[in-house]
């Protein structure tokens, strides 16, 4: 496995199954997945559904929101890339529809907490336009 | 019925390397294994197995274990690494000894070598090696800020603080000042003042409650069954051993819905690891209690680790792990001395074979050989808890000396 950077920003290793993921970020859309069996959302994106084991998966589309669930600062940046925004914070999201996503927030470091109001913003790095979240809009 | 022994350690070697005596992985493992042989009073050519844990941060070419048996030209039955993360080298215990009582192998070598900061840039490869390189990548996770999310979820839920991290790694840094391998043994004492005044890695997580890499170790176990054992001459017997593996990436753990393993708790948490389901496998097998342990060696990369492993390990109900710290339980004097050579905070971490270092101080205080500082009590019993992975994967094994 090889990382692809793109002005020194790491491009997501992207899989088939989350190619329409990937897509509509680019047109700054957050989706995800939903079992239409189980009707149980699934993340991250896979072809068959983890709960009932269906390939009956579907593409909905996010409202944005969610509450942190955790997050860290970090202080030291794993590449020169990352080392130049320090200090930046990363953590997890409990989404509305009840899948958990690993993002960046978009707020001063001692502006958070667990349990916080997020919402999603997007921002573009490399070619890929990403979600990350800030206090809720 | 006493517990019975499964199989048994015969011979153990180690190897280190610094900054000053630079070796590589290949060399310390060699090294190592021409000391557990000689150690053993068998040859290679009597070696019918050979496992390791995942390839060395320090030389990842990949089937690193067929690569090692053919430097050594050494052909045996089976070889293979178990990818379990760090998880996998203290499992690969578990297999050796299944190999050995389905009468598949009768002497079976477990080794495991790294020298991560002398050859990478540790930082720069960790959140590859370790995060999805799909959905985590993209936004810059390092490795501690991958384990500051399971501080962070324990502070919250138990009402865990940083000083009480502090603690932890005060007590780890006591026995490292007398190791003579261990990379912060320069540092000498250290209080809560000394951890709280160093700067943050990734909040909440400060210097001082991270593990640091640490030159290079090697170390080599030859594994045989109960009976040949009783032929040697310093035999360490492997009493009960148990693995769980719940996931690779931390975003695959927190939409785990259900999970087999009771220990891991109500479903998503960061707080329960498969530490948990490998220590029941291991206390049952053993038919041992937690009070016949003597002594622990487990895996505290950063501070808040070491309460919930001892949680999961079953020494301390849910939040309650730090009190065995508090309580001065694992140093010295204690009823339980823990990571006695430093551990992974002070000993440091040279890599995968951070795991394999566990082994080794364990079976030299089981054997009364220790290169640093001895518990008062001449410990009998061990065990060592191997955890890998951003808590992906985690392996229990319990060694007696008594059969």
């Amino acid at each position: 496995m090889e990382i692809h950077y793109i002005d020194s920003w790491p491009q997501p290793y992207s899989q088939m199954d989350a190619a329409p993921y990937w897509a509509a970020l680019q047109e700054e859309g957050l989706t995800f997945q939903r079992c239409t069996d189980c009707r149980e959302t699934v993340w991250p994106a896979k072809s068959h559904c983890p709960n009932c084991g269906k390939r009956a998966l579907v593409w909905e589309g996010s409202k944005g929101k969610g509450k942190v669930y955790s997050f860290s600062t970090i202080m030291r940046g794993p590449t020169p890339a990352w080392q130049a925004i320090v200090p930046y914070t990363v953590g997890f999201v409990e989404m509305e529809e009840g899948y958990i996503l690993f993002t960046q927030f978009d707020c001063a470091p001692d502006a958070i907490k667990i349990g916080d109001a997020v919402s999603v913003r997007y921002i573009k790095r490399g070619e890929q336009t990403l979600p990350i979240f800030g206090p809720a809009s | 019925m006493s517990p019975q022994p499964v199989a048994a350690i015969i011979g153990m070697g180690d190897a280190y390397a610094s900054l000053k005596d630079r070796k590589d992985p290949m060399q310390l493992a060699v090294e190592a294994t021409y000391g557990a042989l000689a150690d053993a009073g068998v040859g290679k050519h009597q070696i019918d197995a050979v496992f390791t844990g995942r390839s060395p941060w320090a030389d990842k070419r990949s089937q690193w274990s067929n690569i090692f048996i053919s430097h050594m030209q050494m052909p045996v039955t089976l070889n293979s690494e178990l990818t379990m993360h760090g998880a996998g080298l203290t499992a690969t215990i578990a297999i050796a000894s299944q190999m050995i009582a389905a009468g598949r192998a009768e002497y079976v070598l477990c080794l495991q070598s790294d020298a991560t900061e002398l050859f990478v840039d540790a930082v720069a490869m960790g959140a590859e090696a370790d995060a999805d390189p799909q959905f985590e990548i993209p936004y810059g996770p390092t490795i501690p800020s991958l384990y500051a999310q399971a501080a962070c979820r324990y502070f919250h839920e138990y009402g865990i603080t940083e000083e009480d991290l502090a603690d932890v790694a005060i007590a780890n840094q006591r026995w490292a000042m007398q190791h003579p391998h261990a990379a912060k043994a320069r540092f000498g004492e250290i209080d809560r003042a000394k951890v709280m005044a160093s700067p943050y890695v990734a909040t909440p997580l400060r210097r001082w409650m991270c593990s640091t890499w640490g030159g290079g170790t090697g170390g080599a176990l030859v594994v045989t069954s109960v009976e040949n054992a009783r032929r040697a001459a310093k035999p360490v017997y492997v009493m009960g051993y148990g693995s769980a593996s719940t996931h690779e990436y931390l975003s695959d753990r927190m939409n785990l819905r259900s999970c087999r393993f009771p220990g891991l708790g109500a479903l998503p948490n960061l707080t329960h690891t498969a530490t948990a389901e490998a220590s029941r496998q291991a206390f049952a097998m053993a038919g041992l209690g937690h009070r016949d342990i003597d002594m622990a060696q487990i895996s505290v990369n950063f501070a808040h680790m070491a309460p919930i492993v001892m949680e999961d390990l079953g020494f301390a109900a849910k939040g309650k792990g730090i009190e065995i710290y508090r309580e001065g339980r694992t140093g010295i004097d204690g009823d339980l001395p823990t990571d006695t050579n430093g551990g992974w905070l002070s000993f440091g971490q040279p890599g995968i074979s951070c795991n394999m270092d566990s082994f080794v101080e364990a079976i030299r205080q089981l054997r009364g050989e220790a290169l640093g500082l001895a518990p008062s009590k001449r410990p009998r019993t061990a065990l060592v808890q191997g955890a890998g992975g951003m808590l992906a994967a985690g392996a229990v094994t319990i060694l007696s000396t008594q059969s």
